[in-house]
């Protein structure tokens, strides 16, 4: 526990340097304005502003994408409240019962519990995190490439398998994402492999370009193709903090959605949104009146605005202590980590220790700032909603341009870029999901260094996956995941024939 | 049978697996320290491309129509953002980034229909010269200086 206090007392120490501290607000502000503009989710963001960060320390510039990454979970239930769209896809549920109590002239509680169960769910999923890091190391640094090979293959898995509408397209693309990164130099020997002689390819391609393409671009194109009108809300916003009875109705709600939230968002692949939809769906199936539901309760606001804010402090989780990212986002972020010459996982806390223990006490300083920011800020917030689509997205798509060409001064990648834009929005435009593209194109060089590093210590014995035990588990679990869809499929089909004959 | 835009995705990415598959196979196979060599990797997930592909391309309850439809005017928009895409990627480094950037969201406001000129030139020079402010001086990025050194 001193060690723990120690670490702490560390991480305040950066946390608090005044250029720190001035990135932790920008982050927080951003991710906040980020948030409230319906169509920007937090991944399009953090790819958009990985480029501005690479003068920046790489402290600075984490506890700046992090605040942005938590910021954005704050500010995406602004619309969801007051216009009824969500400004980003975690506060899809948000709507449901906020837009009812706008419409009941309760805007200003529903606007106020979402801040207070986000700053909450918040901090204690920081506190989690901080708790439940130094465990995972000490068993992460027990791990050889055999289980790495199996914890990345976990998280591929599930998170190709989770997102999106259908297992199938999620599991293609974080297939097509492998492949991708099998462009450039073989990990392990150097041998160019499909550069077609273009020397831009040698190193692969750059996860930046690919990544704000198939996110910022399209969505550009996806909404150009769309109506560009847009609803501004004119209505007065009075009586921000909830009444007593709200603070009786949510009593249990926040706790319970904070550790819902934080479990869903350590899994791999889950993410904000299946944790906001659990918690709203726990609160009503335990609620006395569910039928209410829907219908303006502040439990329906609590809920979920509290579970997407603590699942992005448990995506942390993985990221930090094993290097497998949990989520879009934080797949991103390890992208932006391996630029800057760091590597993820338990290693990072005894080389960089005030890199990571700066960002968790960051992550506690952002969420107060977010709770003293936003609360007095949302008229600011509901201003911000009223700049039109036909003004934001050329900004964004010159913003796209000019971050891609800084990082690399390679015009070759603004044609990557574009041309990733346009299957990003192909595919979008049919349900398949693109985050597990970006996951195969930054875990698939890993992926194959480990599996074949593997092989190299076990002189090729494939055993070498199953007699490690943890491996084994992993592979086991990624198995039964594959397979319980096949299976309950064959058993449907099996039951449904005698069934009509009986 | 009319080929829908999800099957059409699924069959592409299979023949794009079929592609992979064909160019790596002069890869190399094995190592001398044992274990899979480069081809590998390329050849296992070519693989699983093609039956992941193959599979959505012609399973029968892929709707063969699953894309929303689009709004009025929204092809010929999207048309004209990808024309003006492609166009400020061939002039971004030729004319330099304020040359290029300030027509380029100029066309972007109209075409979006933002129809108020003062409006337009507000943006268009503001966001250029912001943005030029962020990346060459604040960071110190080199951006293309273009025929006239800006």
């Amino acid at each position: 526990m001193t060690d723990l206090l120690q670490h702490l007392a560390l991480g305040f120490g950066v946390a608090l340097i005044p250029v720190n501290l001035l990135y932790c607000f920008v982050g927080v502000v951003v991710g906040t304005a980020i948030g409230v503009l319906p169509g920007i989710g937090p991944v399009t963001t953090v790819a958009m502003l990985v480029p501005l960060t690479f003068g920046m320390n790489p402290t600075a510039a984490l506890i700046m994408l992090a605040g942005i990454y938590y910021g954005s979970q704050y500010g995406g239930s602004t619309t969801a409240i007051l216009i009824n769209t969500p400004g980003e896809t975690s506060s899809v549920m948000t709507c449901l019962d906020g837009y009812q109590m706008a419409r009941q002239g309760r805007a200003g509680p529903a606007l106020g519990m979402a801040a207070i169960g986000s700053f909450i769910a918040g901090t204690i999923s920081v506190v989690l995190l901080m708790l439940l890091a130094r465990p995972l190391i000490r068993v992460a640094l027990e791990f050889g490439p055999a289980e790495y090979f199996a914890i990345m293959l976990l998280a591929l898995l599930t998170l190709g398998g989770l997102t999106g509408e259908s297992v199938m397209k999620g599991l293609l693309m974080a297939a097509f994402g492998l492949l991708l990164g099998t462009v450039g130099g073989d990990p392990m020997t150097g041998t160019p492999r499909f550069t077609f002689g273009e020397p831009s390819l040698l190193d692969g391609l750059e996860f930046l370009p690919v990544t704000i393409g198939l996110f910022a671009v399209a969505e550009v194109l996806t909404t150009a193709t769309r109506s560009l009108a847009h609803d501004v809300y004119a209505a007065p916003i009075r009586g921000l903090l909830p009444s007593r009875a709200d603070w009786w109705a949510c009593r249990w709600t926040l706790p319970r959605a904070s550790l819902i939230g934080f479990v869903v968002g350590v899994l791999p692949g889950a993410g904000a949104t299946l944790a906001s939809i659990i918690a709203y769906l726990t609160e009503k199936r335990l609620s006395r009146h569910p039928e209410r539901f829907g219908t303006g309760v502040i439990e329906g606001v609590a809920a979920p605005e509290t579970a997407n804010n603590a699942a992005s402090g448990g995506a942390m989780v993985p990221l930090l202590t094993l290097g497998v990212p949990g989520s879009g986002t934080t797949a991103i972020m390890l992208g932006a980590l391996m630029l800057w010459g760091l590597r993820p996982g338990p290693l990072l806390f005894e080389k960089n220790p005030d890199l990571v223990w700066g960002l968790i006490a960051s992550m506690y300083i952002g969420n107060v700032l977010l709770l003293i920011l936003n609360l007095p800020l949302i008229g600011l917030w509901v201003r911000l909603l009223s700049v039109p689509p036909r003004i934001l997205m050329p900004l964004i798509l010159l913003f796209c341009f000019t971050g891609t060409y800084a990082v690399s001064g390679n015009p070759f990648d603004l044609w990557v870029m574009v041309a990733f834009g346009i299957v990003g929005f192909v595919l979008q435009r049919y349900g398949y999901p693109v985050a597990p593209i970006v996951l195969g194109l930054i875990l698939g060089p890993m992926l194959e260094t480990h599996f074949r590093r593997a092989l190299i210590v076990s002189r090729g014995n494939y055993a070498i996956f199953l007699q490690r035990p943890i491996a084994a588990a992993l592979l086991a679990v990624a198995a039964i995941y594959l397979l319980a869809p096949v299976v309950a499929w064959a058993w449907r089909r099996r039951r449904v024939p005698a069934v009509a004959e009986g | 049978m009319i080929l829908g835009g999800n099957r059409a995705i699924g069959l592409g990415l299979a023949l794009l697996g079929l592609v992979a598959i064909a160019l790596a196979s002069g890869f190399r196979e094995g190592t001398a320290t044992g274990g899979p060599g480069t081809r590998f990797l390329p050849v296992l997930v070519g693989v699983i491309v093609i039956v992941l592909g193959a599979a959505i391309a012609l399973r029968p309850s892929a709707s063969p129509n699953a894309a929303t439809p689009l709004e009025p005017g929204g092809s010929r928009r999207g048309i004209w953002t990808l024309a003006a895409i492609l166009g400020y990627v061939l002039l971004f480094e030729r004319l330099g980034f304020v040359l290029a950037s300030v027509p380029f969201l100029v066309v972007l406001l109209l075409e979006y229909g933002e129809r108020r000129w003062p409006v337009v030139l507000a943006v268009a020079l503001g966001a250029t010269g912001a943005t030029y402010g962020l990346f060459a001086v604040w960071l110190g990025v080199p951006l293309p200086p273009g025929p006239f050194g800006r």
